[in-house]
C-alpha cells in the first residue's frame, strides 16, 4: 500500500517524462501489476499531451511599436532624471564652495574691526539657501509638470 | 545572439526591436497565461523589455538570455499578481470536477478533446501551478531551466508539476471514467 501511494506520487511527473531511470523502471514494474496506477498515468499523459496544444492567444499588432515607444520615453525621462541630479550636485556643491567663500571674505574684511561679522554671515548665508531652496522647489515642480504633459500627449 | 547583447548594452533600439519581434509570441502568451488578461499582459509586456534595457549591463552572459528575460516577466506577473490577489500564489479555491447533470459521457468526452475547455481548467490553477505546467509544456522548458528562471529548487519545481497536473486530472475525472464506461 506504502508502495502503491510511492508510486502514485510519481505518475505526474512520469507524465511529463520527468524521471530519473530507477523511478522509471519502478514504476513500470508497478504498472504491470496495478491497473489502477496504469489508468491514471494514461489520463495523466493525455492531459499532457493536450497541454502542448492549447490555443495561444498571439500578441497584438501593435505590441512592438507601442513597445518600442514606451521604451524609449522611460530612457529619456531616466537620462533627464539623472542629468538633473548632476545638476542638483553640482548646484549644491557650489553653493557651499560659496558660503565658504562668503565667510572666508566677511571674516577678513570685518572680522577685525567689530565682533558682529558672524552676524552678516549667518543672515547672508541663510538668505542665499532660502532663496536657492524656494527656486529648487518651484523648477522640481514645473518639471515634473512638463514630464506629465508629454506623458499624456504621448500616450 | 552575443552580438545583439552587445548593442542592446549601447542601447541600440533596432537590436531591441528584432530581440522583441524574436520573443513577443512566447513572452507575450506567457504573460496572458499568467494573468489571464491580455491588456494587462500587453503592459507586462513592455515593462519587460524596459526592465531589460536598465538591467542589460547586469545581464551575466554565462546565463541563457531566455531565462533571464522570462525571470524578468515572472517577477513582473507575480508582483502583479499579489496585488491582485494577496493570497498565497500556489493556492486557490479546489477546481471544481468538470461534471454537470445534464452532460452525457459523449458531450463529456467531447469537451475534454476541446482544448478551450483545458485552457478553462488551467486558468482554474493557482498561478503558481499554472505557471510551471506553461513552462514545461508550451515552452517546453526543462525542470533545470525553470527552477533557474524561478529562483526555486529543483524539488519544488516537480512539486508544483505534480500537483498542478493532479489537479487537472480531477478537474476531468468524471470524464476519464465516462470515457471507460462507453
Amino acid at each position: 500500500m506504502r508502495k502503491h501511494r510511492t508510486i502514485q506520487g510519481l505518475l505526474p511527473l512520469a507524465a511529463a517524462g520527468e524521471l530519473s531511470r530507477e523511478e522509471q523502471l519502478l514504476v513500470e514494474e508497478h504498472l504491470r501489476s496495478c491497473p489502477d496506477c496504469a489508468s491514471e498515468l494514461a489520463q495523466l499523459q493525455h492531459l499532457a499531451g493536450k497541454l502542448h496544444l492549447l490555443p495561444q492567444p498571439g500578441p497584438p499588432s501593435y505590441l512592438l511599436e507601442r513597445t518600442l515607444r514606451r521604451v524609449e520615453q522611460q530612457m529619456t525621462a531616466s537620462a533627464a532624471r539623472r542629468s538633473e541630479s548632476l545638476l542638483l550636485i553640482m548646484a549644491v556643491s557650489m553653493g557651499w564652495l560659496f558660503t565658504l567663500a562668503v565667510w572666508a571674505l566677511s571674516s577678513y574684511l570685518l572680522g577685525g574691526r567689530d565682533g558682529s561679522w558672524w552676524l552678516c554671515f549667518v543672515v547672508s548665508t541663510v538668505l542665499s539657501w532660502s532663496t536657492a531652496g524656494v527656486a529648487a522647489v518651484l523648477l522640481s515642480c514645473q518639471q515634473r509638470i512638463e514630464r506629465r504633459t508629454y506623458a499624456l500627449a504621448s500616450q | 545572439m552575443d552580438a545583439e547583447i552587445e548593442r542592446l548594452r549601447r542601447q541600440d533600439f533596432e537590436a531591441l526591436s528584432t530581440l522583441i519581434l524574436r520573443y513577443q509570441q512566447r513572452l507575450f502568451l506567457y504573460l496572458v497565461r499568467m494573468t489571464q488578461d491580455p491588456s494587462t499582459a500587453d503592459d507586462l509586456f513592455q515593462q519587460t523589455w524596459i526592465r531589460v534595457m536598465e538591467r542589460i549591463g547586469q545581464y551575466d552572459q554565462d546565463r541563457s538570455f531566455d531565462g533571464w528575460l522570462f525571470s524578468i516577466a515572472h517577477n513582473l506577473a507575480i508582483d502583479y499578481l499579489r496585488r491582485r490577489e494577496p493570497k498565497s500564489l500556489d493556492e486557490s479555491e479546489p477546481v471544481e470536477p468538470l461534471i454537470c447533470p445534464t452532460q452525457n459521457a459523449l458531450t463529456q468526452l467531447l469537451s475534454l478533446e476541446r482544448s478551450e475547455v483545458l485552457a478553462v481548467a488551467l486558468a482554474g490553477l493557482p498561478p503558481l501551478y499554472r505557471e510551471v505546467l506553461v513552462l514545461r509544456f508550451e515552452e517546453e522548458m526543462k525542470l533545470e531551466e525553470i527552477a533557474d528562471l524561478l529562483g526555486t529548487p529543483v524539488s519544488t519545481v516537480k512539486s508544483r508539476l505534480t500537483r498542478g497536473l493532479e489537479r487537472l486530472r480531477k478537474y476531468f475525472e468524471p470524464s476519464f471514467t465516462e470515457k471507460i464506461k462507453a
